[in-house]
């Protein structure tokens, strides 16, 4: 009886590999870099220097 | 007659059209004067406005406007972003560093900061 019960249906998962490479979007990550270097060149256009602020 | 009405004509344009009697390097002098006496701000589009309406103040922000639009265009293409991207930047930053007691357009309308 016992015995019974614990072979009872085991669920299994199955994990697959993908077929295709796995993408990493890095886009964003260097979009914000972007954004920096441009707000770093934007204070010393803005400090003075230039006469335009 | 016919003279007559072309010296009115010409009168005319001569007032309608403005003449920039100021160049860069004068609206660039006269600049730190104009935001103190709050006849121009500073906007969140990265360009000055004219808070009241003098001619003087409209030539200064004229120029110096053109002069920022260049370099806005120059940073933008280097970088490779679009130009509004930086013009949001710039007004963001002009407006920050604006020192209190001067003029600043925010939620459509001119305060002193």
């Amino acid at each position: 009886m016992a015995i019974l019960v614990t072979t009872a249906c085991t669920p299994t998962v199955q994990v697959a590999m993908p077929n295709e490479p796995i993408n990493i979007n890095l886009n964003v990550k260097i979009q914000h870099e972007i954004l920096i270097k441009v707000d770093k060149e934007l204070d010393e256009l803005i400090s003075d220097s230039s006469g335009l602020f | 007659m016919k003279t007559l009405t072309k010296l009115a004509l010409s009168a005319v344009f001569a007032i309608s059209l403005p003449v920039m009697s100021m160049d860069l390097q004068q609206a660039m002098s006269a600049l730190g004067a104009a935001k103190t006496q709050g006849l121009v701000g500073e906007q969140p589009n990265g360009y000055l406005g004219v808070v009241g309406s003098s001619a003087q103040a409209k030539e200064i922000a004229e120029l110096i406007n053109k002069a920022r639009k260049a370099e806005y265009q120059k940073l933008a293409a280097k970088n490779g972003i679009q130009l509004a991207d930086v013009e949001a930047i710039a007004g963001k930053k002009a407006i920050e560093k604006t020192d209190p007691g001067q003029f600043i357009y925010l939620n459509g309308q001119w305060q002193k900061k």
